[in-house]
């Protein structure tokens, strides 16, 4: 009868035992390590700012440099196979987006609208196929995740969750805006000629861009 | 001994369904178990509908199965697809946090989990992470609902559900763009949820403590069709609403003037393009592409309401 009752005591327990595991089965069990490493890179501890000034002269401006396309070039290469332009020069973060591009180009300074948080220099590009306006960001407002997702090392992939890819957007953006606002005067502005890098969605009439540098055309005058 | 009796039958209908469920594992291993919130939300029927569809056309079985937003039922959903031997699990998971240990344990069951929608807080454990651009979707619903306020005026913010990345996404987005306008005040912000019935009730004790309210935004369609309800009844039709989705319901809102905007997030097409890569990680071993992706999003006004079906945009 002991032996019974120790019987049916264990099978109790392994009914229990298992109750409980197809319990807790429905709860959220996350071991302490985990927690704690999921918290340390938790979207409140990253710095995106921190992040952008590490890379901004080591990486970015280099980047923008030695990759950024030719505006005319691309162009031409747009309009022949936009999708192969895309691949070989431009990067997206998923299939159906827009390709970002790095662009340089040269050009007169045809409007200022400094007024605007959302400030815009419009330069005017000679292109093989006529005239191009862009609209340059100079913020201190800047829209958009072109410069973000034109830059080929930064992988949505390499952080916890969207909310860092974004706050790595507006600290780019933020950096680009104060970089090109310390260097190159607005007031000024009007009718010089000059030389710019930027990020870009290359479609439309007018091309909207965030610039990381803005400075005086080679050869041109300012 | 009634005891014993008692516990030998449990053990028997235990038996008897673990027999069943091995029976009905003897599938083909072509079985594609497709798991979503709720379908009263027809974003999430939708995505439903468009990974089922794309499963089907590839030669899968489908399972569509909902978790109705709780992490513990989504868990025996999971257990679920292990026990019929899925080869795939499609899912818009219920949390970002909760949802990891149950994608770990589909994956350690052999199971690859291909993510839409919302994500995880952690790498390596889905095959794939489709999202909508959240941030860039809701950057334009923030511009576009600046431009309607006229850049000025008291303002209430309706938000998701907190475990939801895409909650605090969204809602970083709008503020990225709307608190750039110092005229711009919000007066009040509450989570509905992404509840429809729950906005409404939240819409209506805002309204009572701020009647100056000039607009609101959303973060998503269902909570824009509350909040909508909520102050048509209370005859205020001149309140400014932005919602984030794209549903049809919100688009006809915006065809007869009552919501301002709202901004597509391609449900459909993320739906199967998860459903493609699953097909591709089956049987070529790799989907070929990162694990996270993000799709962009396109503002919806009137200009552009009259294309747009089924979350959908027509060229």
């Amino acid at each position: 009868m002991a032996l019974t009752r120790r019987h049916i005591l264990a099978l109790f327990s392994v009914a229990a035992l298992g109750g409980s595991a197809a319990a807790l089965g429905g709860c959220k069990i996350v071991d302490n390590a985990d927690l704690k490493a999921a918290k340390a890179k938790s979207s409140d501890e990253f710095d995106a700012n921190a992040y952008v000034d590490k890379i901004w002269t080591s990486k970015v401006l280099p980047d923008f440099r030695s990759r950024a396309m030719d505006l005319d070039t691309l162009l031409q290469e747009v309009a022949k196979d936009p999708d192969k332009a895309g691949q070989s020069h431009g990067h997206r973060a998923g299939d159906g987006n827009p390709w970002t591009f790095e662009i340089k180009g040269e050009g007169k300074i045809t409007a200022v609208d400094a007024a605007s948080r959302h400030a815009i220099v419009t330069v005017e590009v000679q292109t093989a196929s006529g005239a191009r306006k862009i609209d340059l960001q100079v913020g201190p407002v800047v829209f958009g995740t072109a410069l973000r997702d034109a830059l080929s090392f930064i992988q949505f992939g390499d952080f916890v969750n969207q909310i860092q890819y974004a706050q790595v957007s507006r600290a780019l953006n933020d950096r680009a805006s104060k970089g090109v606002r310390e260097s190159f005067d607005l007031k000024d502005a009007m009718g010089k000629t000059v030389a710019f890098y930027a990020a870009a969605v290359v479609s439309g009439d007018t091309i909207t861009a965030t610039p990381v540098i803005i400075e005086p055309a080679k050869g041109g005058k300012t | 001994m009634t005891l014993l009796k008692a516990l030998g039958g449990a053990a028997i209908v235990a038996l008897a369904a673990l027999t069943s469920v091995d029976a009905m594992a003897a599938g083909n291993g072509k079985l594609l178990v497709i798991i979503t919130p709720p379908h009263n939300n027809p974003f999430f029927a939708t995505e439903a509908d468009g990974a089922e569809a794309k499963a089907k056309e590839l030669g899968y079985e489908t399972l569509v199965l909902s978790h109705d937003d709780d992490a513990s039922k989504q868990n025996q959903l999971i257990d679920t697809a292990i026990a019929r031997k899925a080869a795939a699990i499609i899912l818009d998971n219920a949390g970002a946090d909760a949802s990891i240990e149950a994608v770990q344990k589909a994956k350690t069951a052999g199971i690859p989990s291909f993510l839409i929608d919302r994500e995880i807080n952690k790498t390596g454990i889905a095959v794939a992470q489709i999202v909508s651009n959240n941030y860039q979707g809701a950057t334009l619903g923030g511009q576009e609902f600046a431009k309607r306020m006229g850049e000025k005026g008291p303002y209430a913010e309706l938000t998701g559900k907190e475990s939801d990345t895409n909650a605090g996404i969204r809602s970083k987005g709008y503020h990225d763009v709307i608190d750039q306008f110092s005229d711009l005040k919000l007066v009040a912000k509450q989570s509905a949820n992404w509840s429809q019935t729950e906005a409404y009730s939240k819409m209506e004790s805002m309204l009572q403590a701020h009647p100056e309210i000039k607009g609101v935004i959303s973060g998503n369609d269902t909570m824009a069709m509350g909040a909508s309800a909520a102050l048509q009844a209370a005859h205020r039709g001149d309140v400014i609403v932005v919602g984030f989705d794209g549903s049809n319901d919100v688009r006809d809102q915006i065809k007869a003037g009552k919501i301002a905007a709202t901004v597509l997030q391609p449900a459909f097409q993320i739906a199967q393009l998860a459903v493609e890569q699953a097909d591709a990680y089956l049987t070529k071993g790799s989907t070929g592409k990162p694990e996270k992706q993000s799709i962009d999003c396109v503002l919806i006004t009137k200009d552009n309401a009259d294309k747009l079906n089924n979350f959908t945009l027509a060229k």
